[in-house]
């Protein structure tokens, strides 16, 4: 079985954040971690060549990246791929994320990849990789190889895996079989645990709800000072506070008092979309043009000073939930009445 | 109600000069079925019957519907009350049972209709209509007969045959006696104070044209939710007129064995406390849906119950009720189980039903209908073989010519995800 | 109330207002969402209740005449109906082969909700 790794430019041994955006390569053989990896593969394949990458650029250079995979894959036809473990590294995660739509998603090679549960580059890689859950840090890097090498083990033996055995991260795969017991014993079953008080285990999860109750309704939008927020990821030119391209660290604020639109001034960072229509009129993603039109026509009293941005691809649920605290607590604490929140 | 199912176990269908049973061997007078069926209906053209037994490779396509063959030998309602005979309430009495056998009617009103039972092999495991001993009877009318007209014919049509044969349980000999029995609410509350009351909540789609039920020949859309007593379906009072979700529609062999019924019969007076079942309809309007799922949710609550089963029929809109139900009576407090099949695409992956609740925490997957299986080549054909190409998971390509070997999706496959939990489907997550 | 129905089968027949839809099931949900946008309201299910109606090439839907709507739950519905269809179809294309079939078949569905309504005072 032949298997190619990927890592980034920390665990490829390049270097560390100041290395974030080197350009993808390709050396013949395990490096870093990827070693670790091939010694405990007991005879069953052997890690051929591995893939080193910068997390920014991975993020911020999709196509690029896509293409060099794309022509790894076609001269090396690898038969399994493996992918971090990213631990809670958000980029990294992404990177992760996208190393494993391409080569499965692409070209059905299975892939094993791991990541602790809140890294936001979990839910796609899972889809496509089988992902080991880890430790937020490296520090658990010594219990994760050997559960990759454990499941490339079973794959190169043509084992079905299941995540309740094997211990990865489900991957979302409803599958259909025929089980002992008819499905209305089943739900009498389920009914009678369930009039017991006792434990009982749902066929069919609902989704979870997050349910967030919303503001009263404002009274008079003539007299309102109406804020303009976005994840889209749009910043002034040069990006002058480094918000990221993906999985976020921060927000930033703007003054928008003195334009009547964002236009030449801004762009988009995000990495997420195709940033042509964005890089042209950046309006079209946080439509200042069109609250200071309402402002002016008396619809609306007031666009509050500030505009506020960050991205959204791949930023983790807590810092999305502190973002939000923050610049909710500044904008309340302004006395703003409402606010628009774009997304892409 | 007390009603006592006297089974006849049928081990073999063979044809004869007689109608009757021997040695378990069922025999049959196909003359008697083909003449009695197109006197008493002159737009009956022409009328065939075929057996097929579990292991043989026979495959039967499109299957209309699937009915017990029985006769009712004490007490009144006997047939099909409100369809074959004259309305009477049905649930009391004595009921010779043909155990093991079913007749089987096919041919479709319109093209695309589908539906199959596969006797062997991969196909059979997905069908509890592999294992019956199946009496295939396809009738023939007049070239332009309208689809309306043509379902309701062979409809009455399949329940006439089962009639017919179910004649041949009159004098058999019995194999076993089953007995149902509940009486009235006071009664069983005296009997048993402590046991949770449990209401069957089966929703059945109403929605027109190959997409109705009867209740004693009533179009179920007719109805509000109607409380019947178990015996009631157990003893012919609910039919099938669902002609197009094979893999969940409840065939009237279903009804009249409903599993649900079954499985809480058993732990009446033990475990349970079974008031009844409730009737509910799956409408088409918005406004119909609302109706009837906040009825049914308030009759629950009326009757005093502590916990319900709520079975679907079909996929799509009818999610909402079976949610809207759920809400419903979980909001009052009560315990409240769902069955379904869920549509999850052919990897599994998408979004499983088309409508969710929060308060919907108990829920059986009876399968996914876009599960794909992979079929052989059949011997026999019994019904329209054209009707494989129009299968679902049956066209882009998925005949193998060489083989005979064919892909088709559960959704094909008549009673594989029961939503009455009648079959073993489930799903695990990968 | 009097009634708007949203349409692509010439099979249809009826005094109230049809708009005619020149497309498949999939435009007929589109389209029935853009005249919920300015105010019509939807009085039917946009979903089918069988997976085979599902792969009907077409579809009625009926919405009030009368611009006073929608409310929030079926502008949910509509909203979420498209996705939903397609994730049923998959990548496959509606059942044309059986196109006279559909179109009946959907004409009688249509009836049937007719009736539905009619039963109400409105």
């Amino acid at each position: 079985m032949k298997v190619i790794y990927y890592l980034n430019q920390f665990y490829g041994q390049i270097g560390g954040e100041e290395m974030a955006h080197i350009e993808p390569q390709y050396q013949d053989k395990p490096v870093g971690a990827a070693m670790g990896f091939n010694g405990q593969l007991q005879g069953k394949g052997q890690v051929i060549g591995t893939i080193i990458c910068g997390d920014n650029y991975f993020n911020e250079n999709r196509e690029e990246t896509m293409e060099f995979l794309e022509k790894v894959y076609e001269e090396h036809q690898p038969d399994l791929v493996v992918a971090g473990p990213a631990f809670n590294a958000g980029r990294y995660g992404m990177a992760c994320a996208g190393v494993a739509e391409f080569f499965n998603g692409e070209h059905q090679v299975p892939v094993i990849s791991g990541m602790y549960e809140e890294n936001p580059g979990l839910e796609t890689t899972r889809e496509y990789a089988y992902v080991v859950p880890t430790g937020d840090s490296a520090a658990s890097m010594a219990q994760a190889l050997p559960k990759f090498a454990e499941l490339a083990r079973k794959l190169a033996d043509g084992e079905m895996l299941d995540p309740q055995v094997d211990e990865y991260f489900p991957q979302g795969k409803r599958l259909t079989y025929i089980t002992e017991e008819r499905g209305s014993k089943r739900a009498v079953d389920m009914l009678l645990k369930r009039l017991k008080g006792e434990e009982f285990e749902t066929e069919l999860p609902m989704p979870e709800f997050d349910r967030v109750e919303p503001a009263a309704a404002i009274k008079d939008l003539s007299k309102a000072t109406i804020a303009l927020v976005t994840t889209g990821g749009i910043v002034p030119n040069g990006n002058p506070d480094h918000v990221q391209s993906a999985s976020a660290q921060k927000w930033a604020k703007y003054d928008v008092t003195q334009i009547d639109e964002l236009g030449e001034g801004y762009y988009t960072v995000h990495g997420g979309y195709d940033p042509v229509y964005a890089n042209e009129y950046p309006d079209r993603v946080a439509p200042l043009d069109q609250l200071k039109r309402l402002e002016k026509e008396g619809v609306i009293g007031k666009v509050y000073d500030y505009f506020y941005t960050t991205t959204g691809t791949g930023t983790s649920v807590e810092n999305s939930e502190n973002f939000g605290r923050e610049i909710g607590q500044e904008l309340l604490d302004a006395g703003v009445d409402g606010a628009i929140l774009t997304s892409t | 109600m007390r009603l006592e199912l006297n089974k006849v176990k049928i081990e073999d269908i063979q044809f004869g000069e007689e109608m009757k049973v021997e040695n378990g061997t069922l025999y049959i007078n196909k003359d008697e079925i083909i003449n009695t069926l197109m006197e008493e209906d002159e737009n009956i053209t022409g009328i065939d019957v075929n057996l097929a037994r579990p292991g043989e490779k026979v495959r039967i396509i499109p299957v209309k519907d699937v009915i017990e063959p029985r006769v009712k030998i004490e007490g009144k309602g006997a047939g099909f009350p409100g369809v074959t005979t004259t309305t009477q309430t049905t649930g009391e009495g004595v009921v010779n049972v043909l155990d093991g056998a079913a007749i089987v009617t096919i041919g479709n009103q319109v093209g695309f209709q589908e539906g199959v039972i596969d006797m062997w092999g991969e196909g059979a495991r997905w069908t509890p209509f592999s294992k019956t001993l199946n009496i295939v009877v396809d009738i023939s009318v007049p070239e332009g007969f309208s689809p309306h007209k043509h379902e309701e014919l062979v409809r009455r049509a399949g329940l006439r045959a089962s009639e017919i044969v179910g004649e041949a349980a009159r004098e058999a000999e019995i194999d076993k006696t089953e007995v149902y029995e509940i009486g009235n609410f006071f009664e069983e509350h005296d009997k048993y104070p402590d046991l949770p009351k449990i209401i069957y909540v089966e929703m059945l789609i109403s929605q027109g044209l190959l997409h109705d039920g009867y209740i004693y020949g009533v179009v179920s859309s007719d109805l509000l939710p109607t409380l019947l007593h178990p015996n009631e379906e157990l003893d012919n009072a609910v039919i099938s007129g669902n002609c197009v979700a094979a893999c969940d529609k409840i065939t009237t062999y279903q009804h009249q064995n409903n599993s649900v019924i079954k499985d809480l019969y058993e732990l009446h007076g033990k475990e349970i406390n079974f008031l009844g079942v409730l009737i509910t309809p799956e409408l088409t309007t918005l406004e119909g849906k609302y109706r009837t799922t906040d009825f049914a949710a308030k009759a629950c609550i009326q009757y005093g119950a502590d916990g319900v089963i709520i079975s679907e029929e079909g996929y799509g809109n009818p999610d909402s009720d079976l949610v809207m139900i759920s809400r419903g009576v979980e909001q009052a407090g009560i315990k409240s189980v769902l069955i379904t099949d869920e549509c999850s695409g052919w990897d599994g992956m998408s979004q499983p039903l088309t409508d969710t609740a929060e308060e919907a925490v108990a829920v059986i997957s009876t399968g996914n209908v876009s599960h794909v299986i992979e079929v052989d080549k059949a011997d026999v054909i019994l019904g329209n073989p054209w009707a494989i190409e129009t299968m679902s998971g049956g066209w882009a390509g998925s005949y193998d010519e060489e083989t005979g070997k064919m892909k088709c999706e559960l959704n094909a496959v008549i009673g594989s995800t029961s939503e009455i939990g009648y079959h073993n489907a489930t799903v695990k997550l990968y | 109330m009097t009634y708007l129905l949203v349409t692509n089968n010439d099979e249809i027949q009826s005094d109230y207002d049809i708009h005619w839809v020149d497309g498949s099931f999939e435009d007929v949900i589109k389209e029935t969402h853009k005249l919920m946008e300015e105010g019509h309201e939807l009085l039917v299910s946009p979903l089918p209740a069988s997976i085979r109606m599902f792969y009907s090439p077409v579809r009625t839907m009926v919405l009030t005449k009368e611009k006073k709507g929608p409310s929030k739950s079926t502008l949910q519905l509509i909203e979420d109906a498209l996705g939903q269809y397609k994730a049923v179809l998959v990548n496959k294309d509606p059942d044309y082969r059986n196109l006279e079939d559909y179109k009946y078949m959907d004409k009688k569905l249509f009836n049937h909700a007719m009736a539905e309504l009619s039963g109400f005072n409105n």
